[in-house]
């Protein structure tokens, strides 16, 4: 207990140092603290360890620890279903990865276009407010008949997750460009591709980092069911034929697996944005 | 505040009311575009009258989800399951009671070749390997599947075997996405347009597939209300013995029910039988003949690395229940 409030008063003087502790997104972004997120995930841990010992859930909704790491170790030495374990992450890898990198490459474009021109707003708005919230997996049985059960139905159907998302965010944080701004730019004898490049694209950035983040959150989702999709490979064919024979340890491995490349593709773009954009969260508008 | 106190009070009574013992509404699971005879009762709302009860008709689109359904608790009985993801259910260890066989239909679930390919059973060993085949996992298609494949001496691992829905494989088929794509009712009938079966329902009844859906209730509500369940029984034994006396007179009724066109309703129809309390009763069924296969099925599907580990005949024997099906008069 007093390790404890020792490192809370440790933190505090640190705190200290600004006029605010409170509000200023700096600081919960700053390093230290790491111990809260041992604690937690170890809290966790210990609480489905014993949860297992001591029976405390039927194997059945959620199976015990040792059940999961025994799944691991067989699929991972044996394979599921003619894959190794590899390959059937890197097939979801890939899958997802395409869709969310095709969403981006039309996405940024056309909020770029809802954002900046009145003619292109009034043409696209209409299509992308009616296409928005339309879930992927409803259009399922669409996008196999069109596009058969082939990798280009799985990646369509990712596609269209991230491809709204992208578009509102990049549209969002290109209206969030402060005016005065552009008008400065303007005295300074900049072009329109400068005005772009220089004030709207830097100023738009970071909402288009937290549209990607979020985007690939919802490919993640979207993949398991893609992958229902007449998948031979992938985790999420692994959830979803595991889930037939009432297999809950495999299905909450993949559950796992799944979670844990996303968060690792997610810390990865937390790095490339603080790379990219180390003027998030600073710009007075 | 007084609202929030309603509220609460509401929830903490809607709590309670679900944790008692008596019953007043009964969940039932089934299957769209699945005519069955006891849904003239459901469409005329028998149950309703002759149990006193509210009866929710809950559709399904596989036995699976409904295993895990009343798993979760929320179907009481599940009419027309299949018999196979029972199989995989009490193997897994789920309280679940087979108290009846809803009907049989070997020719209603069925694998067909793109007509192309001109797959017969002779040519199949060598014609078969490296195709793609689109089936319903875990359940009685797949099975077939795996049997039919062995029977005709192709190995599992050597055709790509893609795990999709009934429906999905239907749409894969038409698009020449898959060679060969198996499946039931109405998905199956569309199949049919452009190919053609490799093994007839009927060779392969004589192969000893048995091909039926089952009803089933939860251990737990079959010893807590058995009166509710006897009743269910009664109700579907007079609705089968009304529809195989004169059938043509529910064609009607029942395309209303299951959603499906008055043709296809019929088609379907035709391929299925209602076994009445007396078949049902005997070695073939319910006093011998589903115990056994049942072993079989689920010792096949360990075989076939599908499931880890079957139980013994004995445990097995546990889960079918043919009590409630006697005492209907």
């Amino acid at each position: 207990m007093k390790a404890i409030l020792k490192m809370l008063n440790a933190e505090n003087a640190e705190n200290q140092r600004k006029t605010v502790s409170f509000g200023d997104s700096s600081l919960v972004e700053a390093p230290g603290g790491r111990i809260w997120t041992f604690v937690s995930i170890a809290f966790l841990l210990l609480l489905w360890v014993f949860s297992g010992v001591f029976g405390w859930v039927e194997p059945l909704f959620w199976p015990p620890i040792g059940d999961v790491w025994h799944q691991l170790k067989v699929i991972a030495s044996e394979g599921y279903r003619n894959a190794t374990l590899l390959e059937h992450i890197g097939i979801s890898v890939y899958r997802v990865l395409m869709g969310f990198l095709l969403g981006c490459l039309v996405g940024i474009p056309l909020g770029f276009a809802l954002a900046l021109s009145r003619i292109m707003n009034r043409i696209f708005d209409p299509i992308v407010e009616f296409f928005r919230p339309m879930p992927p997996l409803a259009l399922i049985p669409l996008v196999i008949l069109w596009l058969g059960i082939g990798e280009s139905a799985k990646i369509f159907l990712l596609f269209l997750a991230a491809l709204w998302i992208m578009a509102l965010a990049t549209r969002s944080g290109a209206l969030s460009t402060n005016i005065s701004k552009v008008y400065a730019a303007y005295t300074l004898n900049a072009n329109k591709r400068q005005i772009l490049f220089r004030i709207i694209l830097p100023n738009a950035l970071p909402e288009i980092f937290t549209g990607m983040r979020v985007s690939m959150g919802v490919c993640w989702g979207t993949v398991v069911a893609a992958e229902l999709v007449a998948a031979e490979s992938g985790v999420g064919m692994m959830i979803m034929v595991a889930s037939k024979f009432l297999s809950t340890d495999i299905v909450v491995l993949g559950v796992i697996l799944i979670s844990l490349v996303a968060y690792a593709i997610d810390i990865l773009m937390r790095t490339l944005e603080a790379r990219l954009v180390p003027w998030r969260g600073k710009s007075g508008h | 505040m007084k609202t929030i106190c309603k509220i609460a009070t509401a929830v903490l009574f809607s709590a309670v009311s679900l944790s008692s013992h008596a019953l007043d509404e009964l969940n039932v699971a089934y299957f769209l575009e699945w005519p069955s005879a006891n849904q003239v009762a459901q469409l005329e709302e028998t149950f309703d009258k002759r149990m006193g009860l509210k009866v929710n008709w809950r559709s399904f689109d596989n036995g699976n989800a409904m295993t895990a359904a009343m798993v979760a608790g929320d179907i009481d009985i599940a009419y027309s399951q299949g018999f196979v993801p029972f199989v995989v259910g009490v193997s897994k260890g789920v309280d679940l009671r087979l108290i009846g066989v809803a009907m049989t239909y070997s020719e209603n679930d069925n694998c067909v070749a793109n007509t192309s390919l001109d797959i017969t059973k002779e040519n199949a060993k060598t014609k078969l390997p490296g195709k793609k085949i689109g089936t319903p996992t875990g359940n009685v298609t797949h099975y077939k599947l795996l049997k039919m494949l062995d029977h005709l001496g192709v190995d599992k691992d050597d055709v790509r075997i893609l795990s999709m829905s009934n429906a999905d494989a239907s749409a894969a088929f038409l698009r020449g996405d898959v060679d060969m794509a198996c499946g039931f009712g109405g998905s199956l009938n569309r199949m049919k347009k452009q190919g053609s079966v490799v093994m007839t329902g009927a060779e392969q009844e004589a192969i000893g597939l048995k091909v039926f859906d089952i009803v089933s209730v939860t251990g737990d509500f079959a010893e807590k209300h058995p009166d509710v369940v006897r009743q269910f029984m009664q109700i579907t034994e007079d609705a089968n013995l009304a529809y195989n006396r004169y059938p043509e007179r529910f064609y009607q009724t029942l395309s209303k029910a299951s959603g499906m066109k008055l043709e296809d309703t019929i088609d379907t129809l035709n391929k299925f039988t209602f076994l009445d309390k007396s078949e049902q009763l005997s070695t073939q069924w319910m006093l011998g003949g589903i115990q056994e296969f049942t072993k079989e099925v689920a010792d096949f599907f360990v075989e076939q690395d599908q499931l880890p580990r079957s139980l013994s005949q004995e445990q097995y024997n546990k889960t079918i229940d043919a009590s409630f099906l006697a005492e209907v008069k």
